[in-house]
C-alpha cells in the first residue's frame, strides 16, 4: 500500500510505521501521514545547511576594509 | 549581504558557463557615510527589510522569481552571510528603540529586538513550509560558555543567540583553511566546533571547497 503526494514524496507503510503505536495509532490517519511526509521532506529533499566559516587572513582584511 | 560574489562568478564561468543564468543574486548593504563619530548609515537602514521582502517574494527589478519557499528541492537559497544580515538587523532596530528626552536608550533592547528578528528569519528559512534548500553562511566566533568551555558558534547579534543558531539546521559544516592555505569543508566536529549532518556515517570528513557542497547534497540524498 502506498499513497502519493504532490511533493514528489511517496510515503509507504514502512515509512510511517514508526508513527504507529503497536498495532494501532493515535490521532487521525491524515495527520500521521502529514507528519511522516514532513519528516521525509526535511530529511530527504530540502536541506538546511549552516556553513560556518573560519576566516583566513584575506577574509579578515576584506571585512576590515 | 556580503560583497563577495566575484569568486562565484569566476568559478561558474570557468567550470560551467552555460549555468551562469541559473544564479540570481541581490546584494544588500546599508550605505555608509563618514561622520565626526565614525562611519554611520547614510539615511534609513534598508538592508534588513529588503532582505525580508526578498525572502518572502524574490523580485529584483524586472526579475520576478516568486516565493523562495516554493522554489522546490532543485533550487538553493543562499544567505551570505548571517553575520552581515545580523548587522543589518541591528541597524534596522536601532532607530526604533524608545529613547529618553536626552536621546539615551537601553542598548540591550536593541540587541534583544535584533536577535528576535534574526531568529524569526531563521525560523522562516528552516520551517516546514519552506520547501527549498537553504544554505546560510556565518563567520565563526569563539565564546566561553558558562561552564568554562570554549566553543565556536556562528556570529550573529551579540552572543546570546549564537549558540542556538545550529539548532535551526539539520546540517552544519565548517569551512576552514588547512596548513598550506588550502580551504576545505569539514563535516566532522572538532573540539571547538560542533558539526552535524543526517548522513554522518556516509559523509566524507573533509570535502574540497570547490565541489564540497555538491558532494554534501549528493551524500545526504543518497
Amino acid at each position: 500500500m502506498e499513497k502519493e503526494f504532490d511533493y514528489e514524496v511517496t510515503v509507504k507503510v514502512s515509512d510511517i510505521a514508526p508513527y504507529f503505536e503497536g498495532d494501532s495509532f493515535g490521532g487521525d490517519f491524515d495527520s500521521i501521514i502529514d507528519q511522516a511526509q514532513g519528516d521525509a521532506k526535511t530529511k530527504g529533499v530540502a536541506q538546511r545547511i549552516l556553513l560556518v566559516i573560519e576566516p583566513d587572513e584575506a577574509d579578515e582584511a576584506n571585512d576590515e576594509a | 549581504m556580503d560583497n563577495g560574489l566575484d569568486p562565484l562568478r569566476v568559478y561558474v564561468q570557468k567550470s560551467c558557463p552555460d549555468k551562469l543564468d541559473n544564479v540570481a543574486f541581490v546584494t544588500l548593504r546599508d550605505k555608509m557615510k563618514a561622520s565626526p563619530i565614525g562611519s554611520i548609515i547614510d539615511g534609513q537602514p534598508r538592508a534588513f527589510v529588503d532582505a525580508l521582502k526578498l525572502l518572502d517574494h524574490w523580485k529584483d527589478g524586472d526579475v520576478d522569481l516568486g516565493k523562495p519557499a516554493d522554489w522546490g528541492p532543485d533550487t538553493i537559497l543562499v544567505v551570505d552571510s548571517l553575520t552581515f544580515l545580523s548587522d543589518a538587523a541591528f541597524a534596522f532596530r536601532l532607530p526604533l528603540v524608545p529613547r529618553s528626552k536626552d536621546g539615551n536608550f537601553d542598548a540591550r533592547m536593541v540587541y534583544k529586538d535584533a536577535q528576535d528578528a534574526v531568529a524569526n528569519v531563521l525560523g522562516l528559512l528552516t520551517g516546514e513550509a519552506f520547501r527549498t534548500n537553504v544554505i546560510v553562511t556565518a563567520h565563526i566566533r569563539y565564546q566561553t560558555n558558562p561552564d568554562g568551555t570554549m566553543k565556536g558558534y556562528p556570529t550573529s547579534v551579540g552572543s546570546a543567540l549564537n549558540a542556538e543558531i545550529p539548532r535551526y539546521f539539520n546540517s552544519s559544516a565548517l569551512c576552514l583553511t588547512q596548513p598550506g592555505g588550502k580551504r576545505t569543508i569539514q563535516t566532522i566536529g572538532t573540539g571547538l566546533v560542533d558539526l552535524k549532518n543526517p548522513a554522518a556515517f556516509k559523509m566524507a570528513a573533509q570535502l574540497p571547497l570547490e565541489t564540497g557542497l555538491a558532494d554534501f547534497f549528493k551524500t545526504v540524498r543518497s
